[in-house]
């Protein structure tokens, strides 16, 4: 690599939109050439400069109460579908990243009368782990619209993990996956059937993860299927006597592969 | 999977209120006008929800406000073409618009901010969705509706603009 094509991807290099391949001969350059280092300082300094909240606004107070005033009675699936979008904002323009979500519709009415067939003793499990899946909902969009996030803001497991201590009676498994796409940036105290849990929290670009972490009673096979539950994906899992249960708007491909990391 | 609802835009756009207010802020430069514009997006978020189709509902969203702040710079770039950016009634730090966000910012913020609203709208929006919502090439392009080449070239300049006027500004930087 020479220099214009490092200064070429030094952008899209710390903004980690270079495949690995790239990545390495961009690290590999940077080694050995001194004006190259320098420059890629420089962008990383101003980076760090706009990041910690530098850019960050909060919506005043009241003006999500003023919003939910605002918006007319009837639900707007009672709307006639929206006119082309003539005004830019209607939805004909707009192009899904990833797959539409399948419509509950028959296959939705086919897989209730499976579970019935499946018979009470699934159903009730099913039911315990729904309600489970629907208070991490919650919690989720709590945090995101309460503004309340985090406790402690950090990308620094060791920030983090201790903080738990003397606020749980087990300590979470913390890690960080900054390198894969996952940023780890904070963690706070919830609590999920009246009982306190760890919630590690995670971003993917756009997105917020929040992981809710707690031990394993016995007994627990750990295994579940993915839900998803008012446009927000969940997902189980078990590890060192650990339930950890992952929430986000995320795409499942990509929750999936957050997942996989914290499986490791 | 839903059937749009009064609970499931609750659920799924309402949450995403402060990064839709925080991209309006950027884009008009005062709180007063962001909120209305905000107000005005989940107005149409709401009526255009029914056709929503899954996917990503908070870019969805901001594409809406983004849409909804610049047809009013639009309408207000036609109103009074010869006036200039009057930081005095615009800028971020006048204390009758926001007095916490005065005190709470430190001034190495405020240099930044300073520098950031100077910024033209196209390199503003493109470096606030990046830098500070961490999007990727791609979703700032799906939001801003505009060619990923595009998306890299501004963010480029953006920098090297702001880069520039921290310098100016900060001695050191
Ligand atoms: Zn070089």
């Amino acid at each position: 690599m020479d220099c214009p094509r490092f200064l070429e991807l030094l952008h899209p290099w710390l903004d980690g939109e270079l495949d690995l391949v790239n990545a390495l001969e961009m690290e590999r350059h940077s080694d050995g050439c001194g004006a190259c280092l320098a420059e890629s300082a420089a962008l990383r300094d101003l980076k760090a400069r706009l990041s910690h909240g530098a850019l960050a606004f909060a919506a005043p107070p009241g003006l999500a109460a003023r919003i939910r005033a605002s918006l007319p009675v009837a639900s707007p699936a009672s709307v006639p579908p929206a006119l082309p979008a003539s005004d830019g904002s209607g939805s004909k323009r707009w192009r899904p990243w990833h797959r539409p979500r399948a419509r509950l519709g028959a296959a939705g009415l086919v897989s209730a009368l499976l579970a019935l067939a499946l018979g009470f003793w699934a159903m009730n499990a099913g039911f315990r782990r729904d309600a489970l899946a629907g208070e991490m909902v919650a919690c989720h969009v709590r945090s995101l619209q309460a503004d309340h996030l985090f406790d402690v803001a950090s990308t620094d497991r060791h920030t983090v993990k201790p903080w738990f201590t003397g606020k749980l009676d087990f300590s979470p498994p913390v890690a960080d996956f900054s390198e894969e796409g996952f940023p780890l940036v904070g963690g706070r105290l919830e609590y999920l059937g009246g009982h306190p849990v760890a919630a590690l929290v995670y971003r993917r670009h756009l997105h917020v993860i929040n992981v809710f972490c707690w031990p394993a009673a016995s007994g627990d096979n750990g295994r579940a299927t993915p839900k998803t539950l008012q446009g927000y994906h969940v997902v189980f899992w078990s590890r060192d006597g650990f339930r950890l249960g992952a929430v986000s708007d995320l795409n499942a491909e990509e929750l999936g592969q957050f997942v996989e990391l914290m499986k490791r | 999977m839903d059937k749009p609802n009064a609970g499931t835009f609750e659920s799924q756009v309402l949450p995403h209120l402060d990064a839709a207010f925080g991209l309006a802020r950027w884009l008009v430069r005062s709180d007063t006008d962001a909120e209305d514009r905000v107000q005005d997006a989940y107005l149409r978020a709401w009526k255009s929800f029914a056709g929503f189709r899954g996917g990503d509902a908070k870019a969805w969203l901001l594409a809406i406000v983004r849409n909804a702040c610049y047809t009013w710079l639009k309408s207000r770039r036609l109103e009074n073409l010869s006036t200039p950016f009057d930081e005095e009634i615009h800028g971020p730090w006048d204390a009758s618009d926001n007095p916490h966000a005065r005190l709470a910012l430190d001034r190495d913020r405020q240099a930044i901010r300073r520098a950031v609203e100077a910024l033209p709208v196209e390199f503003r929006e493109v470096l606030v969705l990046r830098e500070w919502q961490g999007c990727s090439y791609r979703e700032i392009s799906e939001i801003a509706d505009i060619p990923i080449g595009t998306v890299m070239s501004r963010l480029l300049r953006a920098r090297e603009r702001l880069h520039k006027s921290l310098a100016r500004s900060g001695g050191e930087g």
